[in-house]
């Protein structure tokens, strides 16, 4: 499994529906070309390396209570889920992914007796 | 358990801190989830010609945010709505804060508060004051003496 060591850990939600699954993540600082999202063993992984806000090279930090740098996280997704038909979009530093559930053919929900 | 972000800082000032947990145990009763001690994250940077202020609040409005200088401290109020939850789903994980919330900023006597920006960009809100006249450095020229 990919380790995120070193990076900050963006807070998610998850929300579970008959069909699909939203996961909504916080990515302060990121337009969509710094998120990396990837499916692969049944585990959804998100890298994001935010922007720096536009502050001049001659600041010096004071308080620093967001770390900044890189977001990791990776999550384990349901079996049913089907990771090739998600969509995704980011709005204002929020990650919102949209992965729907395998589409059960009318034969698979049968339950033959022999 | 990896220490909460908040738990990690020492060199905040006692009064920042004491404001903050003070505000916010005023502000939980109302509808902040429980779980967030202090939200949004702040930064702060100074310059020779300004301070800035950074706090990091993805997916908000511009008019969540209710700002006001007095007294030397910024406040900074935002109201970070919750997501519904549509009938037939479930929150499964549910770490985003949401609620109301309050973060104050004590500033140094040097600025000039009358002349402080906001703006909100990538889901992160950034505050400037400039510092006064008198605070900003002066280049003083030495005349060659006879």
């Amino acid at each position: 499994m990919k380790t995120h060591e070193g990076r900050r850990t963006p807070a998610v939600d998850v929300l579970d529906s008959h069909d699909a699954w939203t996961v909504i993540v916080d990515l302060p600082g990121c337009l969509k070309e710094d998120v990396d999202i990837t499916t692969a063993d049944g585990k959804l992984t998100i890298e994001a390396h935010p922007r720096k806000p536009d502050i001049p090279a001659s600041a010096v930090s004071q308080r620093r209570e967001a770390a900044g740098g890189a977001f990791g996280r990776t999550l384990v997704l349901d079996p049913e889920l089907d990771p090739a038909r998600a969509t995704a979009k980011l709005d204002r530093g929020v990650l919102t992914l949209w992965i729907p559930r395998r589409d059960l053919k009318p034969e698979e929900r049968k339950i033959r007796i022999d | 358990m990896a220490p909460l972000w908040h738990e990690s800082f020492g060199e905040w000032s006692s009064l920042q801190r004491e404001l903050n947990r003070w505000l916010d145990a005023a502000r939980s009763t109302v509808d902040q989830v429980v779980g967030h001690f202090t939200w949004p994250p702040v930064n702060t940077f100074e310059t020779p010609e300004e301070m800035i202020v950074t706090a990091e609040a993805p997916g908000m409005d511009v008019g969540d945010f209710e700002l006001s200088v007095a007294n030397q401290t910024l406040l900074i109020r935002a109201h970070r709505k919750p997501l519904a939850e549509p009938e037939g789903a479930a929150f499964t994980r549910r770490e985003r804060a949401a609620g109301r919330f309050d973060r104050a900023v004590v500033l140094p006597g040097t600025l000039d508060t009358s002349q402080v920006e906001a703006r909100y960009e990538r889901g992160i809100l950034i505050v400037r004051i400039p510092k006064t006249a008198a605070a900003r450095p002066r280049k003083i020229v030495v005349e060659e003496g006879r």
